[in-house]
């Protein structure tokens, strides 16, 4: 760092933010991001809490612990939780804290716009569980299929709760997606051209743009949903000319393309695990965006296969078949250049590496499954069977949680400035890859037995409980090695040594600024010259940087989408509180609005005061 | 009963073709997860020199070569899969459509239980039931599924692959038994609370004994013998149930709730999932929310002595 004390003293005070107003009205991408991930977290404890209960209610045949409605109640909201309130924002979370950095910029290009998709996705969650606590959780599954979810079968307030947290989640994040978009295309550092780019701020590229299409879909499926519980519109009820054939096409036109939105930024994840911990630059990096970009396009082409029993013409579900099949040859390219950069490269068995390893053993499982259920009629014996389960939760949980927690340990210095314990890492290791196996691998069979999804018990005649006394003592050992994860990261933070600016010697921008970063990320805009920028600063001993941006306001460098070629200086807007008054605003009209239609008069005029104060033009100088 | 709702114990040649699928594809899938964590585990212990210190152009080159083989490999069986797919789906597929000795059987998925309705070509045209599919061994079985409801799916995990029953859309689907024995079809599309208790037993018999259920079947009820029959015949009249349920051949024309006909030749009550004997039957009239907690069936309709008459007439209608 070549910037004098007076310079950073500068730029904290032009950046930071101070007290509890302060708290409410920051805007600072990395407070934001940790929010993202810390309440990300909160819920996979409470969805892991529901799963717990679900798996003591299977542990065997015929008990009586948790009552039908119950149990639906919590397979809805586990699932619900898990997709929409932990993997997704969780993974955007992480984008929202490393991209700016790994890009070399201040912050992102819509702050205040970050900030409200914030509190709008804590609300809404809040508001799923107020459900479930009040009674009144959702009871016709996360995939909510009409008519089952239409008021005739469900008068509760459960499935208006379901209908509108997911407009909830969907609005934060479109907000997310468009700024982290916004961000990479404008915002890199200068020479940090498209070629240049770290592949995890490709993977939440690609991933931002599948939350687009893809989020909108949903959002308007659940507007719809909503509009035929609440206003009798008649879009997926058969009796009055709907077709609830329809409903199930938008939610998997939305529903595949969700897998791969978790999955991608876990691939993201592994390439720089897998970069760091080999000591060597990834092996085929362009073929790793290819398939990052492919895997995000054909995602939304291969919706039908989860809907083969529904009687589709046979040769428009063999196209699916076709489609499903071909959507694995990206993650095949992907999967082949890690090894490569492993083969010639000089591993070292660090913790987040060992989270790499279990990622290649369940998910590789995951995706041959996977690649089984392609085919329609393997598909008609296992859809909807344990079978699935196990397909879903190797893939996820392979895919995405054991590179997440491996990101966790791995960027965790950054995010506090301490090394967290390698030790409990590996113990958190162990209980996490013995328990998800000991919980998923017995499923494959019960599948193939004949045990169907979504039952509340079974037969003691089957023969299915020991199996599932397995299950569900592996649940448990999972979610220790969570636990312990997490509490590995809450000691660590008070007990774990100072970390270093780099002390994986890792390659991406985000090493190359002290830990945790400075308000406003770096003392001096780097300038990017390879694909592994600290490495070059490491070898050469030289440190480009950009010279002549005001340190007294919020100045960010614009580059060129394609070679980041600086062309603007541009001034971001500060903090607000408005952000969250306009959150609470939104809420109140989502919230009203399950009790009568004036919510969206209301909604709007209590949030559109606080976007406009929020959105009021300053003159130079003034925030 | 391990067996009867295994998709590994094919009894029909559409579930046979697909459990050689299974089993190939696993093998094949067994196979592929060994290889690529046996690369993924000497790419990390691989014995390295010294001075393999800089990744330079010819190990790029020689792992260039080894990742396009590995995808080239990687295609062609996906390739493979997507023939071998298309034709088997084709081939199943293809059984479909009916020839003279098809039985054609509509099946209409309710909350949470299964109406069964024969329609034949010849007398008796149509011969109504619950939850007991029977079906003679070596027959084409055309099933036509609909729900009066929300979506249900039947599965017989013996005999085929799944087939949604979607209100207002009509299915055919084709099923075939080749050797006798009682085959489980679990519903298999989350339908509500019962979801889970909501199963079909399918009979798959010899032809003779068949002929012969469905002689039993499509009669009218036998009328009560005893004097207790008789007074439990007059409970069922009086109370609630005609509303519900019917009995062909009393005055009892209920539609929304199992036919009972010929109750006492089930070997289930509740979908398939109570054992069919007097006890069990009392104690259903008595509380059916005790072992199915939210069924239509509302509780203490008939108690006391009734209950008791009332069991006896049921137990009597073979």
């Amino acid at each position: 760092m070549t910037a004098t004390l007076p310079e950073r003293e500068t730029l904290e005070r032009t950046w930071g933010t101070r007290g509890i107003f302060g708290w409410f009205s920051s805007v600072d991408h990395k407070s934001i991001g940790l929010r993202f991930i810390a309440t990300a977290l909160l819920f996979l404890a409470l969805g892991g809490a529901l799963a717990a209960m679900m798996r003591l209610q299977l542990a065997r045949p015929e008990n009586h612990l948790l009552s039908p409605r119950l149990y639906d109640q919590f397979f809805t909201t586990h699932g619900t939780t898990m997709m929409f309130l932990f993997a997704v924002p969780v993974m955007m979370g992480l984008g929202v804290y490393l991209v700016p950095l790994m890009i070399g910029t201040r912050n992102v290009a819509f702050p205040r716009l970050l900030a409200f998709t914030y509190w709008v996705y804590l609300f809404g969650g809040l508001f799923l569980y107020t459900g479930l606590l009040t009674g009144n959780g959702p009871p016709a599954g996360w995939f909510s299929y009409t008519p089952l979810s239409l008021s005739q079968y469900d008068p509760t307030k459960g499935s208006d709760i379901w209908a509108q947290t997911i407009t909830y989640t969907e609005i934060s994040m479109l907000g997310v997606a468009v700024t982290l978009i916004v961000t990479i295309f404008k915002q890199r550092a200068p020479g940090m051209a498209l070629n240049r780019m770290p592949l995890f701020v490709w993977s939440i590229l690609v991933t931002s743009f599948m939350v687009v299409f893809a989020m909108t879909t949903v959002a308007t499926a659940s507007i719809l949903l909503a509009s035929d519980r609440l206003i009798n519109t008649r879009f997926f009820d058969e009796r009055r000319g709907g077709d609830p054939v329809f409903w199930q096409h938008l939610f998997w036109l939305f529903g595949h393309p969700e897998v791969y939105i978790i999955f991608l930024p876990g691939t993201g994840i592994v390439s720089h695990l897998v970069t760091t911990f080999s000591r060597r630059r990834m092996f085929g990096y362009t073929s790793i965006v290819f398939a990052t970009v492919a895997t995000g396009i054909i995602s939304f082409g291969v919706w039908v296969h989860h809907m083969f029993a529904t009687g589709l013409p046979q040769l428009g579900l063999s196209f699916f078949n076709a489609s499903s099949l071909i959507v694995t040859i990206p993650s095949a390219i992907q999967l082949f250049c890690w090894i490569a950069t492993i083969w010639s490269g000089r591993p070292s068995w660090r913790v987040p590496m060992l989270f790499v390893m279990g990622f290649f053993f369940i998910l590789v499982r995951g995706g041959l499954t996977g690649v089984m259920l392609a085919s329609i009629p393997f598909d008609l014996q296992t859809h909807d069977t344990y079978f699935v389960v196990a397909h879903l939760h190797d893939v996820l949980i392979g895919g995405a949680v054991f590179p997440l927690v491996g990101a966790l340990i791995y960027w965790y210095p950054k995010f506090t400035g301490r090394m967290p314990s390698e030790k409990i890492g590996l113990a958190a290791f162990v209980l996490m890859f013995v328990g998800q196996n000991l919980t998923f691998f017995p499923m494959y069979s019960l599948g193939l037995q004949g045990m169907p999804r979504r039952v509340y018990t079974y037969l003691a005649s089957t023969g299915w409980g020991t199996l599932n006394l397995i299950e569900t003592i592996g649940a448990f050992t999972l979610a220790l090695g969570v636990v312990v994860t997490v509490g590995n990261l809450i000691v660590s933070y008070f007990k774990g040594p100072a970390a270093g600016d780099n002390p994986w010697d890792g390659d991406t921008l985000e090493w190359a600024t002290t830990s945790p970063p400075p308000p406003g990320n770096f003392a001096e805009i780097p300038v990017v010259e390879s694909r592994d920028p600290v490495w070059d600063y490491r070898d050469t001993g030289v440190r480009p940087v950009v010279t002549g941006l005001p340190l007294d306001k919020r100045e960010v460098v614009f580059t060129t989408v394609l070679d980041a070629i600086p062309h603007r200086r541009i001034e971001l807007p500060g903090p607000s509180a408005w952000t969250f008054v306009a959150a609470v605003g939104t809420t109140i009209g989502l919230v009203t609005l399950i009790f009568t239609p004036w919510g969206l008069p209301i909604g709007i005029l209590l949030s559109a005061g606080p976007f406009i104060v929020w959105a009021w033009p300053t003159t130079a100088g003034s925030t | 009963m391990q067996g009867a709702h295994s998709v590994l114990s094919p009894a029909s040649p559409q579930a046979a073709a697909i459990a050689r699928q299974i089993e190939l594809y696993f093998v094949v899938a067994g196979i592929i997860w060994i290889i690529v964590l046996g690369f993924l585990l000497f790419a990390m212990f691989r014995p390295r020199r010294l001075d393999e210190r800089v990744v330079d152009n010819r190990i790029e080159r020689r792992q260039l070569v080894g990742v396009i083989v590995a995808l080239a490999l990687s295609a062609l069986m996906l390739m493979g899969q997507g023939f071998y797919d298309y034709n088997l789906g084709r081939g199943i597929g293809e059984a479909r459509g009916s020839s003279s000795d098809t039985v054609h059987v509509r099946i209409v998925g309710r909350q949470w239980w299964w109406e069964i309705q024969y329609e034949q070509r010849t007398p008796p045209y149509r011969v109504t039931t619950a939850n007991e599919l029977h079906i003679p061994v070596g027959r084409p079985v055309l099933l036509s599924l609909e729900s009066a409801d929300v979506i249900h799916s039947f599965w017989a995990p013996n005999l085929h692959g799944k087939s949604d029953l979607i209100p207002s859309y009509t299915s055919g689907f084709l099923i075939q038994a080749d050797s006798p024995g009682v085959y489980r079809a679990p519903c298999a599309e989350f339908c509500g609370d019962q979801h889970a208790k909501m199963h079909l037993l399918i009979v798959a018999q010899p032809p003779d004994s068949f002929a012969a259920w469905y002689r039993n079947e499509s009669a009218p009820a036998r009328a009560p013998e005893t004097a207790a029959a008789r007074g439990g015949q007059d409970v069922f009249l009086k109370a609630a149930c005609p509303f519900c349920h019917t009995i062909r051949g009393t005055p009892s024309g209920g539609t929304v709730a199992p036919d009972l006909t010929h109750l006492a030749s089930r070997a289930t009550l509740a979908a398939g999932t109570l054992h069919n004997g007097r006890n069990e039957l009392a104690g259903w009239i008595a509380n059916a929310q005790g072992p199915k907690p939210g069924n239509r069936m509302p509780p203490n309709l008939v108690t006391g002595n009734d209950l008791n008459l009332l069991v006896e007439y049921l137990t009597t209608l073979k």
